[in-house]
């Protein structure tokens, strides 16, 4: 199997749950709270996001097992982009974010990291599922 | 105050040493995977995937609170 021929698993889904998760999410908090707390929480999950999209993206550009060096080096400059990314994001918000809540920045990114895991885990590994179970229906 | 500032760069530099030993492993085992199995390697790709988001979920976490001691708890310093 050539590493064009494999399919790219759906990682834009995974950043598009986070999103349609985080934003009703702020709306509730905005409701049952304030403000304040609602826009901390959407920043606290735009810097889980960003990140992680760019990780994905950076690692699944090369697929296949003769990739594997190029897949390493690859995860190795988008976890590197992650780490810095995160680091300039939550810089960014601790600065610029006036009045800030600490509590709802870190709620926000807590809760985008348990949707991106329950995510990835559910898109990824059922794809995976469908491919493992074509070849048994086609036999 | 400097206290602060000493916290916040043990828990950027612990944090991103975990990190670096985690994904360190997790990489060198999808190559090592990889190399054994050919076919699995979208498989193993998609579960570094996985492996990696949660090692270094924590260490970001982690640098996520320094930025908040140097930022918010200590501005004057930084």
């Amino acid at each position: 199997m050539s590493a064009n021929s494999i399919p790219s698993p759906p990682i834009h889904r995974v950043a598009l749950l986070q999103l349609a998760t985080l934003v009703p999410s702020c709306l509730l908090v905005w409701l049952a709270l304030d403000e304040t707390a609602a826009v901390s929480a959407l920043c606290g999950g735009a810097v889980a996001v960003v990140p992680q999209a760019w990780f994905a993206a950076k690692l699944f550009r090369a697929r296949g097992a003769r990739s594997a060096s190029e897949i390493a080096r690859s995860a190795l400059s988008g976890e590197i982009g992650k780490f810095l990314l995160s680091a300039v994001g939550f810089a960014a918000v601790f600065v610029v974010l006036r009045p800030l809540e600490a509590a709802a920045v870190f709620a926000g990114y807590v809760a985008m990291l348990i949707v991106q895991t329950i995510g990835s885990w559910w898109f990824l590994m059922r794809r995976q599922q469908k491919q493992t179970e074509t070849p048994k229906q086609e036999l | 105050m400097e206290l602060v500032l000493i916290a916040a760069a043990i828990m950027i530099s612990l944090g991103g040493l975990g990190a670096a030993i985690g994904i360190g492993m997790l990489g060198g085992k999808l190559i090592e995977g990889s190399a054994r199995q050919p076919e699995l390697a979208p498989k193993l790709q998609v579960t570094f995937f996985l492996g990696a988001g949660l090692v270094d979920a924590i260490p970001i976490i982690g640098v996520g609170l320094a930025m908040y001691l140097i930022f918010v708890v200590a501005p004057g310093m930084a």
